[in-house]
């Protein structure tokens, strides 16, 4: 599935669009940036109740996909700055991390 | 043979990751395996944030030649009491506000060692040096 799919399927908020063919290889959940540093995996969809701009940093670095905030969370401007420079997608779901998980399972990710 | 120095300022948390990004950029201009390249992407961030978090700042030193692409690390203190519980996974002297960032996993350390072919690690109250290394050729460690 790629970013634009997934995007099209959830009816998810794009707050920041970056490569819209990049493809999704699964999925990494977590909140503790160290434990995302050391375990996810490029190409992953990062879903996070973390939104600050470094979380944008870890996204680049890790080469992820495409970034899931969740409870209707946003980024600050600055956050949004710093996506559009390093061009990182960004989808909002508005649904609680459980809900939000479920719904990636059910598209089969 | 090519040498990048970096300045880093402590608590700057909107820049934190940015030398890591430049450092990745190099690597991958050298040519690096993918592979290395996300060891590298990897122990500079954690090395990077823990100078932002946990020092006075400091200096970051890339160091390239044929064989080797080596990272330093050097910051002003306040250095680290015990190197071999800073070691450990979990182990964090982050403040609450930090952690709430989701930094301070203490997991920073321990994920720099395993993406590394070499790790030094000293520190004084006078500050901390960590020097980390990346073979090129052979890359099979
Ligand atoms: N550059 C540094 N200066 C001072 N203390 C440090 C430095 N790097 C690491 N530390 C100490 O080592 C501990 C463990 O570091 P790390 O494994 O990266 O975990 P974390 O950064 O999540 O706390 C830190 O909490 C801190 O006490
Ligand atoms: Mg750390």
């Amino acid at each position: 599935m790629t970013v634009l799919e997934l995007t099209q399927l959830t009816h998810w908020t794009m707050i920041n669009s970056g490569p819209l063919e990049a493809p999704i290889e699964g999925v990494y959940v977590g909140d503790l940036l160290s434990y995302v540093m050391g375990n996810a995996k490029p190409q992953q969809a990062w879903v996070t109740m973390q939104t600050h701009q470094n979380v944008i940093a870890i996204a680049s670095l890790k080469e992820f996909s495409v970034l899931i905030l969740i409870d209707g969370n946003s980024m600050d401007e600055e956050a949004l700055q710093s996506a559009r420079d390093n061009d990182i997608s960004i989808l909002a779901s508005p649904l609680p991390a459980y809900e939000t998980i479920q719904k990636l399972v059910q598209l089969g990710l | 043979m090519m040498i990048k120095t970096y300045d880093l300022e402590a608590n700057d948390f909107t820049a934190a990751g940015s030398i890591s990004s430049d450092i990745k950029k190099i690597a991958k201009s050298y040519g690096m395996s993918v592979e290395m390249i996300r060891r590298v992407a990897v122990a500079c961030y954690e090395a990077e944030i823990n100078m932002i978090i946990h020092s006075h700042g400091g200096q970051i030193q890339l160091n390239v030649d044929e064989e080797w692409f080596t990272i330093v690390f050097r910051d002003t203190g306040p250095g680290i009491e015990d190197l071999e519980l800073a070691m450990q996974p979990g182990w964090t002297t982050a403040s609450v506000d930090a952690q709430s960032m989701g930094f301070g996993a203490g997991m920073g350390l321990p994920n720099i060692k395993k993406n590394v072919d070499t790790f030094e690690l000293l520190s004084s109250p006078k500050g901390t040096l960590l020097r980390i290394g990346f073979r090129q050729k052979g890359e099979s460690v």
